[in-house]
């Protein structure tokens, strides 16, 4: 009990300490790089499961909270805390990086040591996004991630394309997020300081608000991914390795949204109320547009990859519909996202690590061959496309609620994306998991071993869990959500 | 009024024959074109009493300077080079950005120093100082009593940058290698008969 | 830590004093020495004399104690303040490192001749006096010494056709820059017939020629027209010598030509002390001439990060590379200049100082980076030389991803911390265009970073290029600097302090 005041600044630095220790040993220990990294991982995220245990779940101010001094001089200080709606999100982070660490245990055999170093640092500057409560520090975290993604997509991705992914998504990214760097010059410059309780109670014009919050959208957008400026999406994930796809799908497309709920709406709310209609338009668009693209491909990870923008689209739509229910149903839909998104991009992994191609027309009927696998394959098909029992569709069923609310034909249109999403996940399903074993192409099957099961059990039962009673998750949400909503309506 | 005329005399030979000195084809006309400048130019310090100043533009410049750049023509028998063709090229753009810079300048000079706004003429731009005729220093006295006492830093550094200058010029020139120097070209020793050599 | 010396304790200028005795002894001794022994190879020996006497002056800037302050010493023509002693100290240092980091390169390169050591320090000498100059005579006499020094330093291999080259190119382009600071010093004296800033600061403290606010509705008595004339001219001549575009066109030439050594000094060093030159003049002495001067200034600053942005874009020489990445730092460091409020100085001085360091960084990587099957002897390294650096020597490719990133201003280093701080400076004095302008093309240079980045890593090839390994000494340098640069990020407060207090004495009359 004594420590636990200061467990959020332990839990951020844990990651960074691994990599640090990481880095004194030899390369050619691997199995004790991959230990050390893979306990680091594991410790910081049984110190997360304490923030959980230990969340004050009846009051929605920041708790955990500490405060460092950087530049006095310039009223720059770090601070961190943890509110209900970063809770889920470090958890998730937390959550994400063991299993990816476990699923590249035998995948990547070359610079080791430099890609675990990487993933560590990641994790800090993930974990740094989501609990840091100064809008300087959240830019700087913000783009720091891409450093080590860049490093992951390109030195270790499958092909020579992967060069072009990795200018893509760092460019794309850059450039949208250097307008959001000039606004909160601005807010600095005007405010005096870029403390995030400092924010809340400064109020700016509505002409002020309006071009800051485009600035901001132009860097959001980019990231959630919104539809002229996704096409890093499905490049980044097609080349990245698996675990750099599970952490791209799983959590730093959350990045965009977390960007949007932490920022945009309680400092800019009137530009928000005046920007959401184009908002809900480019959602839909995103969610048709890609789900119709998705249908069309022929890469399984490309599939996946659109399926994680239409997703995310459609949690934007949650977000902009400015009541309880959508938020928390954005939220949720975030999270099991997280979950559903890396499970599907850890199924492709599994295949491709052992025959190593992603062109759906190279499998079928593994369901003969491999029985558990493709249960667990089904599963996560089904949360997909939005099965009642699976968290998807609460986070759908409440985002469709929320948005009925402020607008029918956006929840229409948006409805008709998810029946679209139910087409061509079933149908990569059935390609893959039925018909007849294509033993011109491959001779050997291995159904998933104990370490592959291992990295889905923990997503199967959030999944499940969040499916069935989700209240476990809204219950530390709803606070936070509900002080956020009445926040940008006064 | 004849000061002016003088002036006006030595400010035209200046700016005719440092055009010339880039114009000509040959290296020694150019460099006396240069020595004429010179010598308009110590004209024109003469005209503003710099009578030390002048004299010594005259042995440093001519006598040392341009006296060195003669001896290197000659020891190195430059050809002329026919450049004619393209420097026609760039001659009209030039002439009119020099033009409008030109106009830029006189406008403003002109503005800021009248010296006579009573009597604004051409020829009698004359500025009358009352207190030289009652005190004057000769030129040598003042500019020893400035430089080596209020500016010796300057002037020290001054003397620093002719060290540096001197270094410069023997590390770009000098040969360490004494001996490469005297080397027989065994090849084309054997290769005189007298008709390449006897000259009747 | 402060020595007693007594005796010396008006002498305002004696680390250059010390310099200049020094220097003239090296000559005397090196050239006895040489003609006596027959030319021996003594240049590494040099090095090592050159590297104490600049930390003794170095040493005795710092043990200074700025006593002389409030007393006009050598006819006011050398100011001793905070200003001078702090740029002197940072050059100083600066050069320290260049030349221990040279060192390799002089013995391999067989540059044989022991001057090139003494030309350095003129260099450093005329840096010194350009700092603390309080006249434009000094200032044009250190101008002149630093030039020269520049010029012999660029074509100092007398067998290359580049470096030759190069030099001539430098020294056209210097006389003539010189020669327009001549002028623009001519003009202002011939209408104020001073040349010492202070007296100039004296002269036009209250004169706001340009603006267009209450204080200049009364018509002026003064045409002060042939004053913004000649401060044009001064202006020019310094932008020339910082290598900004337009006037930039020089530079990669130059650069490229020269002894990359050299090249190691020309980028690094002296853009500092010729910034202190600008701040003086133009913050200094002239503050009230500022409108006439800014938008001219933002304009420049615009097409300076434009053509360093997109010229870097198809560089296929690292050397190429780097000069128009500086050509770009320098437009930003100007963003800073044309602010015109206390902190924007402050932050300009810091934006040089990093800007100074991360040069220093790359440029000493570049210089120890040595082919080892250099059989076409080429000097300047194509892009392409640099592939698989992540698997021969991953500690330096480690290093030079960290200083790139911090050169392009990603976060989170130290270079992001200054780049914001300098567009923050423009968004405080409302120049929302330029900053924009200069943010994306800032995205568009980061792309020849990242291309760099790839080429160490991404690159699927079997065979890289081998180097030869690094020696004991640059390694502990090159750490040295690296934690330096890990830890500015962590706590710059030691910069922000530093730069505070430069920018309070430069700025008094604002």
């Amino acid at each position: 009990m004594l420590y636990i005041k200061n467990i959020l600044s332990f839990i951020l630095v844990l990651p960074l300490i691994g990599a640090i220790v990481l880095s004194f040993i030899p390369a050619s220990n691997k199995s004790l790089l991959r230990s050390i990294a893979l306990n680091c991982s594991c410790l910081t995220f049984v110190l997360s499961l304490f923030l959980w245990v230990f969340f004050n779940k009846s009051v929605g101010t920041f708790q955990f909270a500490e405060n460092f001094f950087w530049i006095p001089i310039l009223n720059l200080n770090f601070s961190i805390g943890v509110d209900g709606i970063s809770l889920f999100f470090i958890l998730l982070t937390t959550l994400l990086i063991p299993i990816c660490l476990l699923a590249s245990w035998d995948s990547i055999q070359v610079d080791l040591k430099k890609y675990l170093i990487a993933f560590l640092v990641m994790e800090f500057f993930l974990i740094g996004v989501f609990c840091v409560l100064d809008l300087l520090f959240f830019y700087i975290f913000f783009e720091s991630v891409l450093i080590p993604m860049f490093l992951i997509i390109g030195i270790w991705g499958s092909r020579e394309r992967k060069i072009r992914a990795a200018y893509f998504f760092f460019l794309y990214t850059l450039l949208g997020s250097v307008l959001m760097l000039l606004s909160i010059l601005y807010i600095y410059y005007q405010v005096g300081t870029t403390d995030y309780e400092v924010l809340l109670t400064f109020s700016f014009s509505p002409l002020e608000q309006k071009i800051m919050w485009f600035a901001f959208f132009a860097s959001f957008a980019t990231k959630v991914p919104m539809v002229p400026v996704h096409l890093w999406l499905p490049e980044a994930h097609v080349e990245a390795p698996t675990a750099g796809s599970v952490i791209l799908a799983g959590v730093l497309l959350k990045l965009g949204t977390y960007g949007f709920i932490r920022f945009s709406f309680p400092l800019f709310p009137e530009a928000c109320f005046y920007f959401a209609p184009f908002v809900y338009a480019m959602s839909v668009v995103g969610i048709v547009y890609t789900s119709f693209t998705a249908i069309r491909q022929s890469d399984f990870k490309r599939i996946i990859a659109y399926t994680s923008v239409a997703h995310m689209n459609l949690v934007m739509v949650g977000l902009f519909s400015f009541n309880v229910i959508g938020l928390e149903g954005a939220i949720l839909q975030s999270l099991s996202h997280g979950f559903v998104a890396s499970a599907l991009f850890l199924i492709i992994g599994v295949v491709y690590d052992r025959h190593h191609t992603r062109m759906v027309k190279y499998y079928g009927g593994l369901v003969h061959t491999m029985p558990i696998y493709v249960f667990i394959f089904l599963f996560f098909t089904m949360s997909n496309i939005g099965l009642p029992g699976t968290g998807s569709f609460v986070g759908e069923f409440l985002i469709l609620t929320g948005s009925f609310k402020a607008n029918t034909t956006v929840t229409f249109l948006s409805a008709t994306g998810m029946i679209i999403g139910g087409c061509y996940s079933l149908w990569l399903f059935n390609r893959i998991a039925y018909g007849n074993l294509k033993t011109q192409y491959f001779k050997n099957y291995l159904d998933i071993n104990k370490r592959e099961f291992l990295i889905f059990f923990p997503l199967l039962l959030g999944t499940l869990v969040m499916g069935i009673y989700p209240n476990i998750f809204l219950n530390s949400i709803h606070f936070s959500t509900n002080m956020l909503v009445e926040f940008m309506y006064f | 009024m004849i000061i002016n005329i003088l002036f006006y005399l030595f400010s035209i030979i200046l700016l005719l024959s440092s055009l010339m000195v880039i114009l000509v084809q040959n290296s020694i006309y150019s460099i006396l074109f240069l020595v004429l400048s010179f010598i308009s130019s110590a004209g024109i310090l003469f005209l503003l009493k710099c009578e030390f100043l002048a004299l010594m533009f005259i042995v440093i410049y001519v006598g040392a300077i341009a006296v060195l750049f003669l001896f290197v023509v000659m020891m190195l028998d430059l050809k002329t080079i026919n450049s004619k063709k393209d420097t026609l090229k760039y001659f009209p753009f030039g002439a009119v950005i020099g033009g409008v810079f030109l106009t830029e300048i006189l406008m403003v000079v002109g503005e800021t120093f009248k010296s006579n706004p009573y009597n604004v003429s051409f020829l009698y731009n004359s500025h009358f100082n009352w207190y030289e005729r009652i005190d004057t220093f000769t030129e040598i006295r003042s500019i020893g009593q400035v430089v080596y006492t209020e500016y010796v830093l300057q002037f020290l550094i001054a003397g620093n940058v002719l060290l540096l200058a001197t270094i410069a010029a023997v590390v770009l020139t000098i040969n360490t290698n004494v001996a490469s120097d005297k080397k027989q070209v065994i090849f084309r020793q054997l290769s005189r008969n007298y008709k390449n050599v006897l000259i009747v | 830590m402060r020595i007693e010396t007594l005796l010396f304790k008006e002498v305002v200028i004696l680390p250059e004093l010390f310099l200049g005795i020094s220097l003239v002894y090296l000559v005397l001794h090196c050239t006895f020495l040489s003609i006596k022994k027959n030319y021996p190879l003594i240049q590494n020996s040099i090095l090592y004399l050159g590297v104490l006497v600049l930390f003794l002056s170095c040493f005795l800037v710092l043990n200074d104690g700025l006593e002389v302050l409030e007393q006009s010493v050598l006819n006011d023509t050398i100011v001793n303040d905070y200003v001078s002693f702090s740029s002197k100290l940072v050059i100083g240092s600066l050069s320290l490192f260049c030349l221990l980091m040279i060192q390799p390169y002089i013995t391999s390169q067989k540059i044989n001749q022991f001057e090139y050591i003494l030309l350095i320090l003129f260099a450093v000498l005329g840096l010194f006096l350009l700092c603390s100059s309080n006249d434009l005579l000094t200032a044009y006499l250190a101008i002149e010494l630093q030039s020269l020094a520049f010029y012999v330093l660029a074509s100092f291999k007398r067998n290359s056709t580049y470096s030759v080259d190069a030099g001539i190119k430098y020294f056209i382009l210097g006389a003539f820059s010189s020669s327009l600071f001549l002028f623009g010093s001519s003009l202002l004296y011939g209408v104020t017939g001073t040349i010492n800033f202070e007296e100039f600061k004296d002269l036009f403290v209250n004169v706001f020629p340009g603006s267009y606010d209450t204080i200049s509705t009364e018509i002026s008595l003064f045409d002060f027209s042939l004053v913004q004339f000649g401060l044009v001219f001064i202006l020019i001549s310094l932008l020339f010598k910082l290598a900004i575009a337009p006037f930039h066109t020089w530079a990669p030439d130059v650069y490229e030509g020269s002894p990359s050594a050299s090249t190691f000094f020309f980028a690094v060093v002296p853009k500092l002390a010729i910034f202190v030159l600008l701040l003086r003049i133009f913050y200094y002495s002239f503050f009230g001439f500022f409108e006439s001067w800014r938008y001219f200034i933002v304009v420049i600053v615009v097409l300076s990060i434009i053509v360093g942005s997109f010229g870097g874009l198809e560089q296929r020489k690292l050397k190429s590379l780097l000069v128009y990445s500086s050509i770009s730092h320098m437009g930003y460091a100007l963003i800073a200049f044309s602010a015109g409020t206390l902190e924007s100085i402050q932050m300009l001085l810091c934006y040089l100082i990093v800007y100074s360091f991360s040069g220093l960084c790359v440029w000493s990587i570049f210089i120890l980076t040595r082919l080892k099957n250099n059989h076409l002897q080429k000097q300047n390294k194509d892009l392409t030389d640099l592939v698989l650096l992540g698997k021969s020597n991953y500690m330096l490719a480690i290093f030079f991803t960290t200083v790139l990133f911090s050169v392009a201003g990603f976060p989170p280093m130290i270079g992001f911390l200054v780049k914001i701080s300098v567009f923050l400076t423009a968004v405080e004095s409302s120049m929302f265009f330029v900053v924009l302008i200069s943010i994306l093309c800032s995205v568009i240079g980061t792309f020849y970073y990242i291309r760099l980045i790839k080429i160490l890593y991404f690159e699927k090839v079997l065979v890289g290029k081998l180097y030869y390994p690094i020696q004991a000494q640059s390694s502990v340098l090159i750490s040295f600097l690296f934690f330096l640069f890990l830890f500015l990020f962590i706590n710059p407060t030691l910069l922000y302090l530093f730069s505070y207090k430069i920018s309070l004495l430069v700025s008094m009359s604002i």
